[in-house]
């Protein structure tokens, strides 16, 4: 076969590590570049059964990554079959951003913060000015790597947006990152959406817990108005012909002064001007990044002095695996992407087979103790809980029927 | 597709294999995918299997010709067609006509369009559709397709042909167009603007089904397309002393003749038979 001989001299280039959790559609594992000795982590979708070939996720996300190059966005390294799996190769990244929002042994400055952000814009910046729309902005997907650097990661979801009449899903985004017009369900949507993620992500960073946390679509929006007071339509002319516009009790607005009382001014403004109900008045990324709050006093933190959570070693717990997979905050099946490992534990003896790592969860110790809320942690919800049978027929297996592509 | 056994990669080269590279272009804007006409002449692994030059033209025309017909009964959009036919001219750049049936690539190279150009079509109605079209002298083959043991062997070697395309064309699935730079420049002119549009839209389409895609990038070839066709409507172009209308592509009067030279003859002529 052709392609198992193209696939086995590219496979035999990595050497292949420990198990680093289970991805949306395949493990991920941690590898060995033998060629460059860079670190690297490598998602393995299954081919097996496909109905329809070789996964539409996995087949936009290659293609959008081999063409987003840039400081702040993950790096696909490499992509081949082997053994009846799509590989994918990205750079190995330690951590991601909910980790350090989670982590109370960390203290984000106000500069720190500033950081964290203006990296996260500018990846986004980037996606915008290559017309792709991100459509899954949460911390959870904003990973960190060994410098500090913050990257965009997982961009199954993302879509180019060039033809503006182009109809997507509205079904996009873990329902906390999602934009008040997604919510309305508006078919026809642009680059807002990101931004209205990134600003329930520097709330986040300013609360170090998630901003609006709805329970169900309308709960979301019930937080969003109960937030920024109910959207008048001199505030937003377009909001009454959404799909799933409905009435709302009119709420007012409390100060964001009273919601976020350690932020600066400049914060606040900036915060505001994300947080725009019509998206055509919504601030564009690259305004954002030019916002006088990144340059002002404090400056951005250098990534590499930034705060990220602690390597694990000092757990005295003997059945501690540091092969073992992260804490899991975020929904199972999509569990932690990379723990950072010391590397004084790579010795092997503590190795176990791969494969059993999902298993074992409890020995690992939380980065956040939650029980001082007398409270689980949060469930967070993404767009594979409750909508997912919703969005599998919107996204991956809508087929237009060539009546509708006509029209 | 019969012949995909072990030796036949190593043997025209892997990955990397093909033609060499034109220096100039940067890779990370696909310019390991433009190869000058004489490489592309001389080295393609058909030729190597004692496919000669003139049978490679016609078989490439003739996957074009499959192709846009499927697309057209399958109703995508133009794009999907013209990506699914430069996915199809790049395969065989790395993997030669004798061992690979060029109708089953062009096959997989439409069902891949169609999901990489978010225009989807069901798997089972690509293998129909294209069978009907492979077999349309046979008219048993639209009831033969119907049984599930012949759709099933279609539908292996498709999904297996779907891994061979994809390992080939080495994962480059984002594919420019020249129609977009074609028509932002014409707006741009004052004269003549849709009696040119429309014949440099055609050359464009022509160019498609050459290996002119393959030796120049979108926008070179959307310049080349104006230029030619301002000349066969005896167009003058604007050229206002500061910024001369070829400026817009990034491209030098030299390359232009270069185009035009390398622009196989056969279509102008195809074309003027035409109108």
């Amino acid at each position: 076969m052709a392609e198992v001989d193209l696939a086995k001299k590219v496979a035999d280039r990595y050497l292949k590590r420990e198990v680093l959790g289970e991805g949306t559609y395949g493990v991920v594992y941690k590898a060995i570049d033998t060629k460059t000795g860079q670190t690297v982590a490598i998602k393995k979708i299954r081919l097996g059964k496909q109905k329809e070939g070789v996964n539409f996720t996995a087949l936009r996300e290659i293609k959008l990554l081999k063409e987003l190059k840039d400081p702040n966005i993950i790096e696909l390294i490499d992509a081949f079959p082997h053994k009846g799996n799509l590989h994918l190769v990205f750079e190995f990244m330690e951590t991601d951003l909910e980790a350090v929002i989670r982590d109370r042994n960390i203290f984000l400055s106000p500069a720190d913060i500033k950081s964290y952000l203006q990296m996260t814009l500018k990846g986004l910046a980037y996606c915008h000015k290559k017309w792709v729309l991100h459509r899954d902005m949460k911390p959870n997907n904003l990973l960190i790597g060994p410098n500090g650097q913050l990257k965009l990661a997982d961009f199954g979801l993302a879509r180019i947006f060039g033809s503006p009449d182009r109809r997507f899903t509205h079904q996009v985004f873990a329902r906390w990152y999602r934009a008040p017009e997604l919510l309305f369900g508006t078919k026809q949507y642009g680059s807002g959406v990101d931004v209205w993620a990134a600003a329930c992500i520097f709330a986040e960073l300013l609360l170090r817990r998630p901003f609006l946390q709805g329970s169900s679509d309308i709960d979301q929006l019930g937080k969003i108005f109960a937030a920024f007071g109910t959207p008048t339509s001199s505030q937003w002319p377009d909001m009454v012909f959404l799909p799933d516009y409905v009435e709302y009790q009119y709420v007012p607005a409390p100060t964001l002064r009273s919601m976020f009382p350690m932020a600066s001014d400049d914060a606040l403004d900036l915060l505001s001007k994300m947080f725009t109900y019509d998206p055509k008045a919504r601030i564009s990324v690259q305004q954002a990044l030019e916002h006088r709050y990144f340059s002002s006093a404090p400056l951005p933190t250098a990534p590499d002095k930034l705060p990220r959570p602690a390597p694990k070693r000092e757990s005295k717990n003997s059945d501690f695996d540091p092969h073992e997979g992260p804490t899991v905050l975020s929904p199972p099946r999509k569990s932690r992407r990379v723990m950072p490992q010391p590397d004084g534990f790579d010795g092997g003896e503590i190795r176990q087979p791969a494969g059993e790592n999902t298993s074992r969860n409890e020995p690992v110790p939380m980065s956040v103790d939650f029980s001082i809320f007398g409270a689980k942690p949060p469930n967070r919800p993404t767009i594979n809980s409750a909508d997912r049978t919703h969005l599998k027929r919107k996204l991956d297996l809508e087929f237009q029927h060539p009546e509708e592509s006509m029209r | 597709m019969a012949g995909y056994s072990s030796g036949d990669v190593s043997h025209h080269g892997t990955y990397e294999g093909g033609p060499d590279k034109h220096s100039q272009d940067k890779p990370e804007d696909g310019g390991r995918w433009y190869f000058f006409r004489k490489e592309i002449e001389d080295n393609s692994p058909s030729r190597r299997d004692g496919v000669d030059l003139k049978k490679e033209a016609y078989l490439r025309k003739s996957y074009c010709t499959f192709l846009q017909d499927l697309g057209m009964r399958l109703k995508v959009p133009q794009v999907t067609i013209a990506t699914a036919i430069i996915f199809c001219h790049r395969f065989f750049l790395r993997q030669s006509h004798a061992k690979n049936d060029r109708r089953t690539i062009a096959t997989v190279c439409m069902f891949l369009a169609g999901k990489v150009e978010e225009t989807p079509r069901p798997l089972k109605d690509v293998i129909l559709v294209s069978y009907e079209i492979i077999n349309k002298k046979d008219p048993t083959a639209v009831q033969r397709i119907k049984q599930k043991e012949v759709y099933e062997q279609q539908k292996e070697l498709i999904l297996l042909g779907e891994r061979v395309v994809l390992a080939t064309l080495g994962f480059d699935l984002n594919v420019q167009h020249p129609y977009k730079p074609l028509v932002e420049a014409i707006k741009k002119f004052k004269v003549a603007q849709n009696a040119l549009a429309q014949v440099a839209w055609n050359f464009v389409n022509d160019g498609l089904r050459t290996s002119l895609c393959l030796q120049f990038k979108p926008h070179h070839i959307a310049a080349g397309a104006i230029f030619l066709a301002a000349k066969f409507l005896k167009v003058k172009l604007p050229s206002d002393g500061e910024k001369v209308w070829w400026q817009e592509f990034d491209v030098t009067p030299r390359q232009l003749e270069g185009w035009r030279s390398s622009q196989p003859s056969i279509v102008v002529h195809d074309y003027a038979r035409i109108n």
